[in-house]
């Protein structure tokens, strides 16, 4: 079952890549989103998959039973969900500000600093 | 007084120095000149003891946990140098004061300010026994320098100089410092004493030759050694002040010097000495021939010079004690006579306004004074007797006679002098008592600012020659047994008699003579030619500097060319092949099929159907198609948290996609929907290529990850301490507001900033205000 | 936008999931659940009563401004820290009270509290912000 998961996971990030190379800035955002929900997947797998009853300790007992799952990874993971839609969502807002300023999402055409000339070949040019 | 005290005393006087230069007006340079003459006489104080064969060793730490401390040590070859630079910087200072009466206050101050500064990194760096010490001190004479090349900042040609000087004489530090490096790697120590100590040790290090050619490197670019023989004559953009002390008297030695240091190190590396010896031998020769074609009156005094530092790398690798006496009688006389030609060039310049060197004739008429140093200097320079130049030259040839190389640096050393014969008389016969008709009159006349420095030089010279007992018990023999290793006897007198040395001594003259009487019309056929320009200039500085701006551009082009995906790529792509490297060089050992547990369909269906959604979001042309099927994705992990025993997970997952679907479909409400797509069908196969082997990068690692031993130390922590320390039955909550809480407010705190930045994003600017839009 | 079913669902579904919100805040200590989830299930509630009423419905509700309930959250938790401090010289270590029927109360709550009323804030920011000039 492991194999399958790998295999998934792997997909996913491959999916998030190719995504993220994209020049189309929602699609680049999107592929964040997969990435990170992907990655967050991959911590909690890392803590062992399988056991299935909840990390939480039974009235009477001091410490977790033996066949609880991990909650290590999951304390990591909570967080890290919550942060990781936080920076999807600004990323969001910022490229629809920038759809309002420019009028446009293709990176290429996002090329107001670049526009200014590149301080190198200024550097250059005055020796 | 204590020697640290005096390199500290200078380095906060520099800082004095510029008030009172700033304030005391006329009287300035003469108070600032006190600095170097205190500093001159305390040293002086010490030559009694030094004389005696003493060393005198202080030190504090600075990094004791490098060994790296603030270590210096006097002995007869850095007393000698010290008192060249704090002597000569006393004259220096005086006449730099006169030099730049005109200027602005201002500009006087900051250039005295940096001369002490320029100074005290001298003496730092000549007292230094710690070699890191040396090297901070080394590397401050660099950057000193090329504020003093600079200086006339307004002149292209000046700030272009410096700009050379300091990579080609910083650039040579950083090797010199990857030698110390390579020294303290195999001794353990970074004390020059100690080093010198245990040199066979370091003779048997494997890292010899590069020890040697480092440290060669960055003594030969600091003293315009061939093949860096270039940038000193450039450097002559500097104002003469500078160049008389920079460029004879004090910098373009620190070569010479740390050479003399390494010398005795390595002695027993037959292939050092042969080494100095023969890019001595070029560095003269060329600088030689260079100094013939040379226009301008300092540039030929440049040239000169590069060609007595190469007489000085040889002499340095020459054996024998007579080479030893004959490097520090050599280093003496040349600072002596060197700096007083300088002045006097720069009196001249600044008196007619002309540089070039034919272009002078008949000043001393009016510059009389002046006149009589030169003569007096020249004749120094051009080794006859009764001057100390004499002397210093006869030793010359005796060194060379007496060691084991062969008859060709003999050979060198007669052209080479005889051309410095003639240069002598050049650079003070022409411009000061031939050609009269060539100046009709001068802009000022001398002041006693202008006059101080080449006439006590002058004399100097002159008196160390008649009375040479002078300086050779105390200064010269000091110096030349704490070159050679051992103590020697010198019997530094004017007349030794009928020798093969006084013979070479009169062919020199005699040819130098031939010289400087043909001097014009050789210069001429000489500046027809053009393949010197070629071959011997800074064209190959160039090449590297252009060649490296080229490269930067090139690179920045190709890396930063403002393609969005470009970056992606690049990183995308080094990652991959970082990874993959670690795994290949893992040898392959992985266990992938140790574990894997029965294939549950539910499980496997869910994420089939995540994989499915991933595949579509990366297919589809439609944003929304986009957004819900990256939402499958994430509500299929919500789900799997939820099988896998993790309700709170599922629970957050859940509201989150929830919230993400909310979000990113008001902003999708306001952008085109259909996003075609923006790669051609080669890119995408590209990236298909890379997001495949990103995933299989990916696969191998959880599959190689999952067969290892998980470390259940922390878990068990948590399980055990959650409820009896932590009072709480929910281990995962427990870990984030109690074991890990201030992560947790760390990242409450991205949240917060996140969303309030989205807050001021988003906020509604009215349409006036819109003026940065590019569009409407 | 004006559907009076779902408009007055809305409201119901907004009280519902408000309570439960903050019941899921309250039992998070000992069961699943937790601030964070508490706040995002808070911040729901909220998003459905903007998407049915629309925006300044919404605010009317709510009546705090959402980016004072982030710096009120980061205050709670910052402040839940400062009694470690004092006691313990450690700050963010949690101090308890018992109580003699067996009853603790712990600064745990005061800084689970904090989280909730940050994530509660800051994602109502996000939904007021972007579904402003929607409806």
């Amino acid at each position: 079952m492991n194999l399958v998961y790998a295999a998934a996971l792997a997909a996913l990030m491959g999916c998030g890549l190719y995504m993220l190379l994209s020049r189309q800035v929602v699609r680049i955002i999107l592929g964040i989103a997969l990435i990170s929900a992907a990655v967050n997947f991959v911590i909690f797998f890392a803590g062992r998959i399988g056991a299935s009853v909840p990390p939480l300790i039974i009235e009477g007992e001091t410490a977790l039973g033996p066949d609880t799952a991990n909650p290590l990874p999951q304390a990591l993971v909570l967080t890290a969900i919550v942060i990781g839609f936080s920076l999807v969502a600004f990323a969001a807002a910022l490229a629809l500000k920038t759809y309002r300023e420019t009028g446009t999402l293709d990176t290429r055409e996002l090329g107001d600093a670049e526009a200014l000339g590149s301080p190198y070949t200024k550097e250059a040019s005055s020796k | 007084m204590s020697l640290i005290a005096l390199i500290f005393i200078s380095l906060i006087g520099s800082l004095v120095a510029h008030r009172v230069a700033l304030y005391a007006g006329k009287a300035g340079p003469w108070l600032v000149a006190l600095l170097p003459a205190f500093l001159f006489f305390s040293f002086l104080g010490h030559a009694g003891a030094i004389g005696t064969g003493e060393v005198i060793f202080e030190r504090i730490d600075w990094v004791p946990s490098l060994g790296i401390g603030l270590g210096v040590r006097l002995d007869g070859f850095s007393l000698l140098f010290t008192l060249l630079i704090t002597g000569i910087g006393t004259l220096v200072t005086l006449y730099a004061g006169a030099y730049f009466a005109e200027y602005p206050a201002k500009k006087r101050a900051m250039f005295l300010f940096f001369i002490i500064l320029f100074m005290s990194a001298m003496l730092g760096t000549v007292l230094a026994d710690d070699l890191i010490m040396m090297f901070v001190f080394w590397e401050m004479t660099s950057v000193t320098s090329f504020m003093l090349i600079g200086f006339e900042a307004t002149k292209p040609e000046a700030r272009k100089a410096a700009l050379q000087s300091l990579l080609v004489t910083a650039g040579g530090g950083l090797s010199l410092f990857a030698g110390i490096l390579l020294i303290g790697m195999t001794l353990g120590t970074f004390s020059l004493s100690e080093v010198a100590l245990r040199a066979d040790e370091l003779v048997a290090s494997p890292y010899l030759a590069a020890i040697i050619v480092l440290i060669l490197g960055g003594a030969f670019t600091k003293s315009a050694q061939f093949p860096f023989h270039f940038w000193l004559p450039n450097a002559m953009a500097a104002p003469t002040p500078a160049s008389a002390y920079l460029h004879s008297a004090t910098m373009v030695k620190l070569g010479v010097y740390l050479l003399a240091r390494f010398d005795s190190i390595f002695a027993s590396v037959p292939a050092f000495g042969l080494t100095l010896v023969a890019f001595g031998s070029a560095t003269m020769l060329i600088a030689a021939f260079l100094a013939l074609r040379a226009i301008g009156y300092k540039g030929v005094l440049a040239q000169s010079t590069v060609a007595s530092l190469g007489i000085l790398v040889m002499l340095i690798g020459l054996d024998g004690y007579v080479a030893s006496v004959a490097t520090v009688g050599f280093i003496l006389t040349h600072a002596l006579y060197k700096a007083a030609l300088f002045f006097c060039a720069g009196t001249a310049i600044h008196a007619t306004g002309i540089t070039r060197l034919r272009g002078l004739g008949g000043l001393a008429r009016f510059l009389p004074f002046t006149a009589a140093a030169a003569a007096l200097a020249s004749l120094s320079m051009a080794g006859l007797p009764p001057f100390i130049g004499f002397i210093s030259k006869e030793y010359l040839f005796e060194a060379q006679l007496e060691s084991s190389m062969n008859w060709i640096p003999v050979l060198v050393a007669v052209l080479v002098n005889a051309v410095m014969v003639a240069v002598a008389g050049a650079v003070s016969l022409k411009p000061f008592f031939f050609n009269r008709e060539r100046i009709e009159s001068v802009k000022h006349g001398e002041t006693l600012g202008l006059l101080v420095g080449p006439l006590i030089l002058a004399t100097l010279g002159t008196l160390f020659g008649i009375a040479p007992w002078l300086v050779a018990q105390s200064l010269v023999q000091p110096a030349a047994s704490a070159l050679y290793g051992s103590p020697i006897d010198v019997s530094f007198s004017l007349w030794h008699g009928l020798t093969p040395m006084l013979a070479l001594s009169a062919l020199v003259v005699a040819l130098g003579t031939a010289i400087v009487v043909y001097w014009d019309r050789l210069h001429i056929a000489l500046r027809r030619m053009r393949w010197p320009d070629r071959l011997l200039g800074d064209k190959g500085y160039h090449a590297v500097f252009d060649g490296v701006i080229g490269a930067a551009n090139g690179s920045t082009r190709f890396f930063q060319n403002g393609d969005q995906r470009r970056y992606t790529l690049i990183v995308a792509i080094a990652t991959i092949a970082l990874i993959g490297w670690a795994y290949f060089r893992s040898g392959g050992n992985f266990a992938i099929l140790a574990t894997g547990g029965p294939i549950l369909i539910a499980p496997t269906a869910l994420l089939i159907l995540a994989v499915a959604g991933a595949v579509a979001a990366a297919r589809t042309q439609s944003l929304i198609t986009a957004v819900v099927a990256v939402g499958i994705v994430g509500y299929v992990s919500a789900l799997l948290f939820l099988m896998n025993g993790a309700p709170d997970l599922a629970l957050t997952q859940f509201s989150v996609e929830t919230l993400v679907v909310v979000v990113i479909m008001a902003v999708l409400v306001r952008l085109p929907t259909y996003a075609p797509s923006t790669r051609t069908a080669g890119e995408r196969r590209i990236d298909i290529g890379v997001s495949a082997a990103f995933a299989l990068l990916v696969f191998v690692g959880l599959a190689t990850m999952t067969a290892e031993p998980l470390d259940m130390r922390l878990t068990e922590f948590f399980s055990q301490r959650s409820l009896t320390e932590a009072y709480g039955h929910n281990v995962v909550n427990v870990v984030i507001v109690d074991f890990r809480a201030l992560d947790t407010l760390g990242e409450i705190a991205v949240v917060g900033f996140a969303t309030l930045a989205v807050w001021g994003l988003l906020r509604r600017r009215r349409p006036a205000n819109a003026t940065l839009a590019r569009k409407g | 936008m004006s559907s009076i079913i779902f408009s007055a669902m809305a409201r119901l579904f907004f009280w519902a999931m408000l309570a439960v919100s903050i019941f899921i805040l309250y039992r998070g200590h000992d069961e699943p659940g937790g601030g964070f989830v508490g706040g995002l299930v808070a911040a729901c509630s909220v998003a459905i009563l903007a998407l049915a009423d629309g925006v300044p419905s919404a605010r009317g509700m709510i009546r705090v401004h959402p980016v004072i309930l982030v710096g009120i959250g980061l205050v709670l938790a910052i402040v839940s820290g400062l009694p470690g401090l004092v006691l313990d010289a450690s700050f963010l270590t949690h101090q308890w009270l018992e109580f003699p029927n067996g009853f603790k109360l712990g600064t745990t709550m005061i800084f689970d509290l904090g989280v909730y009323l940050v994530v509660f804030g800051g994602f109502l920011s996000l939904v007021f912000r972007l579904y402003e000039e929607v409806s």
